[in-house]
């Protein structure tokens, strides 16, 4: 056997395209559609139902309902007590998550295939006939607000929301998802009944099911439990923000006195899910600090040692949505890794990408794919941010092209388009008596106390 | 140098049916290095593990925290491999990897697409045989800070972060390896040398002290001869024999009290269980799920719904090798003391341990721990992962192939064994973290 050559990498071998599974979709006469696919690995099924019934359909005042309505609803259906509902689920060993966002409400259930029968008839009753008990709301809204109080102790936590906030302001991606202290005590039976009433319906959903199941099956037992599902009487709809970040230009400071670490946060307006700009913005922040060998962590991880990482990314939502770059450092050096993470994201334009990084963020991209489509519950998840966001139903075989596309020009101007430092905003989480002289050099500054 | 192909391991051949079960295949190198192929088309992937059968307790007095750094080190280049090209080869090819270190085992990983197989072979026998050329003091100095970092960012700017590392401290006596926390303690990470590398490098991360997993789109014989090629030229290494680990009974009365940053008390309460190569394992695990998984669980339903001091319970067992540890951890509400949540769940474990489960409980934690079993075989690479640490930890990589009907046949007796003989009050060792008092 001749000696390994090690001096280079060696050569790949072609791989065959990854088999993505065909969904097929019906439609009730409700309007509520139905995508499934059967995905033979294992004795397992994936279901998420998706309502148009996330918190940007709460008014501010009312903020955190769309969330609570949702955990509230298997507490309690169709004339079950709570721990009966619990005790039900619990014993055909499923899960069911509710996963609410700014833009949708996600119920997500996992069940075994032997047990899915009665765990569709145990989804059905959370979607169709919840009963709000109202002893249930009050105690899940203190849990709630206990959940809110226990993330100020999370540093993490607080740079995201006080970022959120600097970054849009009253708009409803400003707000927390979970809700605040204020709203959640005025919070009650009949306002999330009218909530649920109100947005979600069978025109305003959709089902993805993928596992181990006979499709026919499937939709037929779909088909008797939510055939009769009409459509919602109010639609979610939102005007996108517009301009730069509210809190542009300035640093806000939260104080976290005895901090070992500041967690800092560069934010800014980014763009919607489908939006033209999406390829060029994808390969850019893959490139800044999407990938381990992005410009952020090799320069403050694994030059300086500064942190445990440094990254980068642009929530896609229905409207834009935010960019964020993040890191937690050393206390000691947190205005210098500002500014260390001002300049690379300032180097995108200054100092465009070679075509050794253009290369490594179009194939990063690119053949990651395979990995994202493996396991029976990323096939559901992935069909369901698709349709969720509208997406074109060949968005993922045109997605390798896409990304080939775009060139070092695309890369400059995204960068200079949604990353100038004219609509940046700076926040940190951390001891203010050690960090707030050097941050007052970096804009204008405003120190809060811890919340 | 040749590598012949060793003992030809155990071919399990099973269909995909609504048992999960899988094909692999195991052989051992001239070298020592126990190399397992588990074939898998169902998606254009590799995945790669090399698990080193070593962890933070064969760390010296002294080096606590030494085998996560070395971890670290291990990805900053090898003689072949410059610095920073691991991760920038790997991705890419559009794969992704990670290294983790735990008590018993340090453990590296990629996945790829599957004409990739060379590429992990190429970075993983390179840093098996040639990483001491390439290891500075600016590399290591470099990556103590990020460790440093680590633990700042994942302990002590954490709420509860500190909770763990006092209860090793406090449950295992003085000199026993599962003591302290694999992150390790500032004054040794800071002590850490390049001596120290290259003697944990030679002691430990010989080809006879690993086992080689290649899952997924992959011929068998094709990948034994690559991993033949690329490892089966280095040598064998000899391997210190571990400080034995004593098996430890009795918890340790009273409780530890940490004040932090947090606005509620925890509890963290500790049993000396079952490890994960006893057969006690898994009525184990099942009991944590009867105990906290689900709303209608007994814990859950008790301190959460039906006496409202706690916003949340859980419980669960950690898969060490030579001493299993079962951990009950609850939040209070606010207004609720650590002591009156641990006072309660003593009450709930009390009351099983008299009485048993029922049935149907039984019959729901076995069906949610099967459910969850989904969750570790769905993808070619936490399937590597279990093969590798069934390999390493319980010598049996077939357990990948047993452990569905294994969870499946758990009897309420077993469970009542179990809640008997771990959840003894003499066992169970506590903490508490408490909002520090604000002057």
């Amino acid at each position: 056997m001749p000696a390994p050559e090690r001096t280079r990498p060696p050569p790949s071998s072609p791989t065959p395209p990854p088999a993505t599974p065909r969904f097929d979709e019906s439609v009730l006469t409700g309007g509520l559609r139905i995508r499934t696919a059967r995905v033979p690995r294992l004795p397992e099924v994936a279901i998420h139902l998706v309502i148009d019934a996330g918190s940007v359909a709460e008014s501010a005042e009312h903020a955190g309902a769309a969330a609570l309505t949702a955990r509230v609803m298997p507490a309690g259906a169709g004339g079950r007590s709570a721990m009966e509902m619990a005790e039900w689920l619990d014993h055909m060993g499923a899960s069911i998550g509710s996963g609410v966002g700014y833009d949708s409400a996600r119920f997500s259930l996992h069940s075994l295939s032997d047990t899915l029968d009665g765990a569709l008839d145990y989804l059905a009753e959370v979607i169709l006939s919840p009963d709000f008990p109202p002893d249930e709301v009050a105690r899940i809204r203190a849990e709630r607000i206990d959940e809110v109080r226990r993330s100020f102790d999370e540093p993490g936590e607080v740079a995201a929301q006080a970022l959120s906030e600097a970054i849009f302001g009253s708009h409803p991606y400003g707000r927390p998802v979970r809700g605040r202290l204020e709203t959640l005590e005025a919070m009650n039976s009949s306002l999330l009944r009218s909530f649920r009433d109100g947005f979600y319906g069978g025109d305003a959903s959709f089902l993805v099911a993928a596992g181990e199941f006979d499709p026919d099956v499937f939709r037929r037992q779909i088909e008797q439990r939510f055939g009769a599902w009409s459509s919602a009487p109010r639609h979610l709809s939102v005007e996108a923000f517009h301009g730069s970040a509210v809190a542009s230009g300035k640093v806000t400071l939260i104080d976290r006195p005895g901090s070992e670490q500041s967690e800092i946060r560069v934010g800014a307006v980014g763009l919607a899910h489908g939006h033209e700009d999406e390829f060029p913005v994808l390969v850019m922040n893959a490139i800044l600090g999407g990938l381990f060998n992005s410009r952020l962590n090799l320069n403050l991880r694994e030059d300086k040692g500064w942190t445990y990482g440094a990254r980068s990314g642009f929530s896609l939502r229905r409207s834009p949505g935010p960019f964020v770059a993040r890191a937690a450092v050393d206390t000691p050096v947190t205005a210098r890794a500002f500014e260390e993470m001002l300049s690379e994201i300032r180097s995108m334009v200054v100092r465009p990408p070679d075509e050794e990084e253009m290369q490594l963020a179009r194939n990063a991209l690119i053949l990651s794919l395979p990995r994202q489509f493996e396991t029976t519950s990323q096939v559901a998840a992935k069909e369901a941010e698709r349709v969720g966001y509208g997406l074109p139903e060949d968005w993922w075989e045109r997605f390798p092209d896409r990304v080939r596309k775009v060139d070092v020009d695309d890369v400059v101007r995204v960068a200079e388009r949604y990353l100038d430092r004219s609509g940046l905003t700076l926040v940190a989480v951390g001891d203010a008596d050690s960090v707030r002289d050097d941050l007052a050099a970096l804009g204008e500054l405003e120190v809060r106390p811890a919340p | 140098m040749h590598a012949e192909l060793g003992l030809r391991g155990r071919l399990t051949r099973h269909r995909a049916g609504d048992k999960a079960e899988f094909p692999f295949e195991q052989r051992v190198l001239d070298n020592g290095l126990r190399v397992i192929v588990h074939p898998d088309d169902s998606a254009p992937l590799v995945a790669t593990h090399l698990m080193y059968h070593v962890g933070s307790r064969h760390e010296p007095p002294g080096k606590r925290g030494f085998a996560h750094l070395f971890e670290h080190l291990l990805f900053q280049g090898s003689q072949h491999v410059p610095e920073g090209e691991h991760f920038r080869h790997i991705q890419a090819a559009g794969g992704t990897l990670n290294g983790t270190t735990w008590f018993d085992r340090t453990n590296y990983y990629e996945t790829l697409p599957s004409g990739d197989l060379d590429l992990a072979l190429w970075l993983e026998s390179d840093r098996m045989g040639y990483f001491l050329p390439a290891i500075t003091q600016e590399k290591l100095d470099n990556q103590r800070d990020v460790v440093k970092n680590e633990r700042r960012q994942s302990y002590e700017n954490r709420p509860y972060g500190l909770a763990v590392e006092t209860m090793l401290a406090r449950a295992f006596p003085e000199g026993h390896p599962y003591r302290h926390p694999t992150i390790g303690y500032m004054e040794d990470i800071d002590a850490a040398t390049l001596g120290d590398t290259q003697e944990w490098f030679e002691n430990w991360y010989g080809p006879n002290n690993a086992v080689l997993v290649i899952s997924g789109a992959v011929e068998p014989e094709h990948a034994f001869e690559r991993a033949a090629h690329w490892f089966g030229e280095i040598g064998r290494r000899p391997t210190p024999e571990p400080r034995p680990v004593p098996g430890i009974v009795n918890g340790v009365a009273g409780e530890a009290v940490i004040p932090d940053r947090v606005s509620v008390p925890r509890a963290y309460l500790m049993f000396h269980a079952p490890p994960f190569p006893d057969p006690g394992f898994e009525p184990a695990d099942v009991l944590c799920s009867l105990l906290a998984e689900g709303k209608s669980s007994r814990l859950y339903r008790e301190l959460v719904y039906d006496q409202r001091i706690a916003a949340d319970v859980s419980a669960f067992v950690w898969p060490s090798e030579c001493a299993g540890m079962l951990w009950v951890v609850a939040t209070a509400r606010p207004g609720a003391t650590a002591t009156e949540l641990q006072e309660r769940v003593a009450d709930v474990l009390g009351e099983l341990r008299a009485s048993g489960p029922t049935e149907q409980e039984i019959e729901g934690a076995r069906n949610r721990a099967r459910r969850q079993l989904m969750r570790q075989l769905d993808s070619v690479t936490r399937r590597a992962d279990l093969l590798a640490h069934a390999a390493v930890l319980r010598n049996d990589p077939d357990y990948i192939n047993q452990v569905s009907a294994r969870y499946e046949s758990i009897t309420g007796e077993e469970v009542s064994i179990a809640a008997r003989s771990i959840l003894d009050p003499g066992r169970g060792t506590a903490v508490h973290v408490v909002p520090e008092r604000k002057d």
